[in-house]
Parts: C-alpha cells; sequence; structure tokens
C-alpha cells in the first residue's frame, strides 16, 4: 500500500515492496476483523469502465460492515483494452512479467496514504483501549458520574462485557444506549 | 487513472458508501429491536436527555400527547413542509446533545409492527428517538417483550 501505486499505468512492471503490504496487513488485522470466506472475486467499478479487479481475495469485513480485501489488484480498463495489450506485449519483449502487487481496499477513491492512516490510527486506539482492558481487574472504582446506574447494567446485560467498559461506551456515546450497545457489539 | 485525480467537487456518490449508510441504519434498528425485546419500553431510557426530548416534542408538538397519534406516524404529517420547519427548530435543540441526531435512521410506522418492509419508514435519528420515547413511555412497545 504504497503511494507509488496511484500511479501505476494499466499493465505497467512494477512490484510494490512486499514490507509495506505485510505491515498494513498485520495493523488491519489487530482491529478485530472476521474473515469471510468463499470469495473468489472482487471488483471495484470506477467510472468510465475502469475495473480493479481482485482475484482469490482474503475478505475481511469489520465492525462497521467496512471490508478490507488483501490480493492482487489488477486494473482493468475496458476502454484501453487495445492499448494494455500493446503495452503487455511490449512488456513480453522486454522478458518480463506485467503484475502489480497491490492491497486493495474497500474504498476506492480515497488516496491510499490516508487509509493507511486512518489503519494507523485506529490500530492505535484499538491498542489504547487493550491497555485500558488490561487494567479492568485493578479494583480501581469507575466513574459512572452522570450515568444511570441501570442503563450501564442494560449494557452489561446485552454485551457481555465488564462495567468499565460498559461505562466507557456508554461516556462515549453521550448516555446514547443504542449506539453504546452497537459499538460494543461483535 | 491515477487516484489522486480524486476531485471532489465531480465525485460521483460511491454506491459503496451509500450501502455503509444502509448497513448502519440496519444494525441501529436491529440493536434496537433487540433492546425492546428484552427490556419492556416502559422501562428503557434511550439517551440522557429522554425527559428533554419527550418534552420539548409535546411543546413543539402537542399531536404526540395522544397515544394513539403515536401507535401509527402517517409519514405525511412528518415530511411536509411545514413540519419539516418545525422539526429543524426541534432539531436545533438537540444537534450539540445528541449523537448522530441527524443520520438517516429506520422507524417503524407502527408500535404495533416489526421492522419489515413495508412497515418502516426512514426518519432522522432525533425523531426516531421523539417518537419511540413517546412509544415507550405510553407502553406500546411492551408487548414485544412479552411475545418472546
Amino acid at each position: 500500500m504504497s503511494i507509488e501505486q496511484e500511479e501505476i499505468p494499466a499493465g505497467a512492471e512494477v512490484s510494490i515492496l512486499s514490507k509495506n503490504e505485510k505491515k498494513a496487513k498485520k495493523l488491519i488485522l489487530k482491529l478485530g476483523l472476521k474473515q469471510i470466506t468463499g470469495i473468489s472475486r472482487v471488483t471495484f467499478k470506477k467510472k468510465g469502465n475502469f475495473v480493479f479487479a481482485i482475484d482469490r481475495p482474503e475478505v475481511y469485513k469489520s465492525q462497521g460492515g467496512a471490508y478490507v480485501v488483501f490480493g492482487e489488484c489488477k486494473v482493468e480498463d475496458l476502454n484501453k483494452r487495445y492499448q494494455q495489450a500493446a503495452a503487455a506485449a511490449a512488456a513480453a519483449e522486454e522478458g518480463s512479467a506485467a503484475n502489480a502487487n497491490a492491497t486493495g481496499s474497500e474504498i476506492p477513491s480515497k488516496d491510499p496514504a490516508s487509509i493507511t492512516a486512518d489503519l494507523e490510527a485506529s490500530a492505535a486506539l484499538k491498542e489504547n483501549a487493550k491497555n485500558e482492558d488490561d487494567n479492568d481487574d485493578d479494583g480501581e472504582p469507575v466513574d459512572e458520574t452522570g450515568l444511570d446506574s441501570a442503563d450501564i447494567d442494560i449494557v452489561v446485560e446485552q454485551t457481555n462485557v465488564s462495567r468499565k467498559k460498559a461505562v466507557k461506551a456508554l461516556k462515549d456515546h453521550k448516555g446514547d444506549m443504542v449506539n453504546a450497545i452497537m459499538s460494543l457489539s461483535p | 487513472m491515477s487516484l489522486s485525480t480524486f476531485n471532489a467537487e465531480t465525485a460521483e456518490n460511491s454506491e459503496d458508501i451509500e450501502k455503509q449508510f444502509a448497513v448502519v441504519a440496519v444494525e441501529q434498528a436491529e440493536t434496537y429491536w433487540k433492546l425492546i425485546s428484552k427490556i419492556p419500553g416502559s422501562r428503557l431510557k434511550l439517551t440522557s436527555y429522554d425527559d428533554e426530548i419527550f418534552d420539548e416534542l409535546i411543546k413543539h408538538f402537542p399531536e404526540f400527547e395522544d397515544p394513539n397519534y403515536v401507535k401509527v406516524i402517517n409519514e405525511n404529517d412528518l415530511k411536509n413542509n411545514v413540519a419539516k420547519n418545525k422539526w429543524r427548530n426541534y432539531l436545533k435543540l438537540f444537534e450539540k446533545k445528541i449523537e448522530d441526531y441527524n443520520f438517516g435512521t429506520l422507524m417503524r410506522i407502527s408500535s404495533d409492527g416489526e421492522y419489515d418492509q413495508e412497515g418502516t419508514i426512514f426518519v432522522l435519528r432525533l425523531q426516531f428517538y421523539a417518537i419511540e420515547i413517546c412509544r415507550n413511555r405510553y407502553g406500546l412497545n411492551d408487548w414485544i417483550v412479552k411475545k418472546n
């Protein structure tokens, strides 16, 4: 997931360092995503007959319903198919394969760099949340100011999380019960 | 083809992004339904401002005092131009207080119904709260717990 990716013309011979891909993958997997099996191909349709196609992808679904897709991303452009064929022929002459390894993501129009930034930010958040979890059992009283104890009970009951987590979720969502439960549900 | 040519002015709505809103709306509806299936609505609190939401609603829209009016909502009553203006004033009171107050949210037309294709309309989150708080207070949602 490198910035160079956006400049790759269809059929160009570029392979992005797998180091970046590994790094991104590691970050993404920290977010508690669920793997979805049985998907044979993912395509992103863009304006003007451009298609990003990922064959045999690894697909993960996030809690919010976003999908993260790993795999070899190929750019297919129905308009420029002939040019592509010509480019492929030229590339073949040079004796090289013309594949680009890339990590695709759900939001095609978003700049890859900012996606990486987002992912890093949420990974950091997750990390923080984990650290707080670790303190769960230290018997420290939880500040429930401004919250209704019955509300906290309901959230705990509905989501089976610790009271501390329930309090935090309710606070994060300004006491909004449904949003708090949603944020805690798998 | 470069992604850096993305221009916010000319970009079209991405269908995928729009679907994301639908996903969130459905999750919200499912979560709420689960909640009122387990806990009688009359004992439920949805936000930290339930009392205010209710009191202001009655002040702005006295017709909501009548449980029968709240029971079956007429979509036109919410969405005609006069009503929209009145709702706008009401929404303003809570825009800082209620999270996602203007998010599109699924609501059951009748408190006697479930979330199904015919019986569900799209409203703003605050409208959903206002009406569901009324329904809960009038005990109109309590049947859902007993059903299970």
